[in-house]
């Protein structure tokens, strides 16, 4: 199709203008010849055939709710089967591709992640008309339809859709919606898999950054309905397990008055007349919480952190799974509890999310997500000597590293066979003012870590609960009292001893499903370099 | 960057160590090439001398062993104290080597000789300050040498590089 311009007009001085102009009118007139000959040729092909598929097709009127058609029934793509063979139903979903020749038209509907072949053909008796064929063909992609369509058994299954088994043969076709003739981005080009085996395969694939500035069209590829779906399930497990085991939900304040973990990595919003700042975690609130009776609380919400990292796991603003529990003796009672409930996250994962995970798997390589029946649980000497025999020496009272975790996380898999396990007993020296010293060796203390394919998705530590020991620390730790006075007074009125530990939703999927990169599990993400959609 | 770098007149100690072969003053003449005084007389140029050395231990190896080992002792002369100065050329110059280790035993194919425990020295100080991650890249290279080492005589003044984690990336290969 030969598509016309608009002749450019120059902005620029009178001389410029008067030959920019004479330019402008010789290409209009050329437009003109050119329209007329068109609409002259055009007009014997639609005057001699008469339509008569007329009012079976067409541009649906904007739907604004003035009750037609209130009865039509719709089915959902991915309950087409053979068992509807010679049924007649009603589908709404969107036109992925169409490829009109002639008398016949292929198109392929898509609806969340199932696609279906749709075939509109010319034919006197079922009243398809040539100009409903070419109206099929002409449908923008990406645009909604309305299809009134007879569901048929293929010869051959149809291996480029998901439903193979049948396609549909329209009666039907309306535009709901349109979508822009030019898109930003392709679905096809957006879902093709990474890596692909046929070397004849096209090689078109679309960028990171393309992909989040026009993320309304990168989240409808299937990979990314599977994603975020896998991600709803998550929080939805999360939920379920903490609160069958007694939890109750909370939810804190993101506005607050003094920086939580540490002053650096902190945004300030202006207040009123003063300012505040967005919550790093809502380790406090957890923690008054329980002091206020609440036992066990579990919290799902924003955590914003003003970390300059542009990393692969890194994001400015994430969703935050929290939770922290009172207990009455060992701080290893909260500490199993929360292992068990990743445990039975990831088997709830696994059973009930397997067809999303597949669906992830087409495009991103996937590895299934190892995990043992009890946790694995490693004290932090052990992994130093892990370490040491892998040729990396870390000191007695230092962190690991980031490329220290990834190595441990990978001697861990080649010896235990599991993805996940949790770190007991780090260092005192390098944990937050806020945690209880290791009674038996003051060096070290009562926190851990869990990491998820050797990257670490939970920290955590049994709380000092005593206000004393507390304001001792904090100094220690050259933290200046007079802020976190409230904090501190809180632990006057009484307070049981408690642990707990938060996680990133984000991270969490990321790792389980072992991509590269959390903005791919991230809806809208944010990072020192993003602020919109 | 390594600090020590072992280039060829050190190797030429290190294995007239190796072969309990005495070897005299060995230094580089006015040409830059190793010479070296062997029974009261001067052999000139690292492969000739290090081939004299072998012949005085009087090990038998086929005609073919022997054509093979003087092929690699030549590469290795070649391209060593390159590969010791610039970081780039060290890392196809071991690329190459581990391609030619893949489906080799040892470097002339089965059987252990000099042109083996030579280019253990040369590679010895690339290899020393390797991350894991690093060593990752050059999986047949850490296997060879980790056998090598282990062979009686070969680390007389050096440790033995800690090469424990070179089943890893088989078993747990690294991601992202």
């Amino acid at each position: 199709m030969v598509k016309s311009e608009d002749p450019s007009i120059v902005v620029g001085d009178a001389a410029a203008s008067k030959k920019a102009a004479k330019k402008a009118a010789k290409t209009a007139e050329k437009q003109q010849k050119k329209a007329e000959h068109k609409a002259s040729s055009a007009q014997p092909s639609t005057e001699s055939e008469p339509d008569f598929s007329e009012g079976l097709y067409g541009n649906m009127k904007m739907i604004q709710s003035s009750g037609e058609h209130r009865d039509r029934v719709y089915t959902d793509v991915e309950n087409l089967s053979i068992k509807m063979d010679g049924q007649t139903v009603w589908v709404r979903a969107r036109l992925q591709t169409s490829r009109a020749k002639g008398k016949q038209c292929f198109a392929v509907l898509r609806q969340t992640s199932s696609t279906v072949q749709l075939l509109v053909s010319v034919n006197e008796q079922r009243k398809i008309s040539k100009q409903m064929v070419k109206f099929t063909g002409n449908i923008t992609r990406e645009s909604i339809v309305d299809v009134e369509a007879s569901v048929v058994r293929t010869a051959a299954p149809v291996e480029s859709c998901t439903i193979k088994d049948v396609e549909l043969v329209a009666h039907q076709i309306w535009t709901v919606s349109s979508a822009r003739s030019q898109l930003p981005l392709q679905i096809e080009d957006a879902a093709r898999p990474e890596k692909s085996d046929e070397p004849e395969a096209l090689k078109i694939r679309v960028n990171q950054d393309t992909r989040l500035d026009n993320r309304v069209l990168d989240l409808r590829t299937p990979a990314n309905q599977a994603v975020f779906r896998i991600e709803a399930g998550v929080c939805r497990l999360f939920r379920d397990i903490l609160t069958k085991k007694g939890f109750v939900e909370i939810h804190t304040p993101k506005i607050i008055s003094a920086a939580s973990e540490g002053g650096a990595n902190v945004f300030t919003v202006s207040y009123f007349k003063s300012s505040a700042y967005l919550a790093q975690s809502p380790q406090l609130y957890k923690q008054m919480a329980i002091a206020a009776d609440f036992d066990k609380v579990f919290t799902v919400g924003a955590v914003f952190r003003a970390e300059d990292s542009n990393t692969h796991r890194h994001l400015t603003e994430f969703v935050g799974l929290d939770l922290e529990m009172s207990f009455k003796q060992h701080y290893h009672e909260v500490l199993d509890t929360i292992g068990g409930t990743f445990t039975e996250m990831f088997r709830g994962l696994r059973d009930q999310f397997a067809s999303e995970i597949a669906t992830v798997g087409q495009q991103y390589r996937v590895e299934p997500f190892k995990f043992l029946d009890p946790p694995l649980k490693l004290e932090f000497p052990q992994a130093v000597q892990m370490l040491k025999e892998a040729g990396v020496s870390v000191g007695d009272e230092d962190d690991l590293s980031t490329p220290d975790e990834k190595l441990l996380g990978r001697l861990v898999r080649a010896k235990y066979d599991t993805d996940f396990y949790i770190l007991d007993k780090y260092p005192l020296a390098v944990r937050p003012f806020y945690t209880m010293p290791d009674p038996g060796n003051p060096k070290y203390s009562n926190s851990y870590d869990m990491f998820m394919r050797g990257e670490e998705i939970l920290s955590g530590a049994q709380r000092i609960h005593d206000p004393d020991l507390l304001a001792e620390r904090a100094r220690l730790h050259g933290v200046d009292t007079s802020k976190i006075a409230a904090y501190i007074e809180s632990f006057r009125l009484g307070c049981p001893p408690h642990a707990g530990g938060g996680i990133g939703l984000e991270r969490v999927v990321m790792l389980y499903l072992g991509l590269d990169n959390i903005r791919k599990t991230s809806m809208f993400p944010r990072d020192p370099k993003r602020v919109t959609p | 960057m390594p600090k020590m770098s072992t280039n060829n007149v050190d190797v030429i100690k290190m294995i007239g160590k190796y072969l309990d072969v005495s070897v005299g003053a060995v230094c580089y003449n006015t040409d830059k090439v190793p010479t070296a005084v062997l029974e009261n007389k001067n052999v000139e140029g690292f492969v000739t001398i290090i081939l004299s050395m072998v012949s005085k231990c009087g090990t038998a190896s086929s005609e073919e062993q022997r054509l093979l080992t003087y092929q690699w002792l030549e590469y290795i002369s070649m391209f060593s104290n390159q590969a010791v100065a610039n970081s780039t050329f060290a890392f196809k110059f071991l690329q190459e080597i581990n391609r030619a280790l893949q489906s080799n035993t040892y470097l002339t194919g089965q059987f252990l000789t000099i042109a083996d425990v030579a280019l253990y020295y040369i590679v010895y100080p690339l290899l020393e300050h390797m991350s894991v991650a690093e060593r990752d890249a050059f999986v047949h290279l850490c296997r060879w040498s980790k056998h090598i080492q282990a062979q009686p005589r070969v680390c007389h003044n050096r440790p033995p590089l800690p090469l424990n984690a070179v089943s890893l990336s088989v078993l747990a290969p690294a991601v992202h």
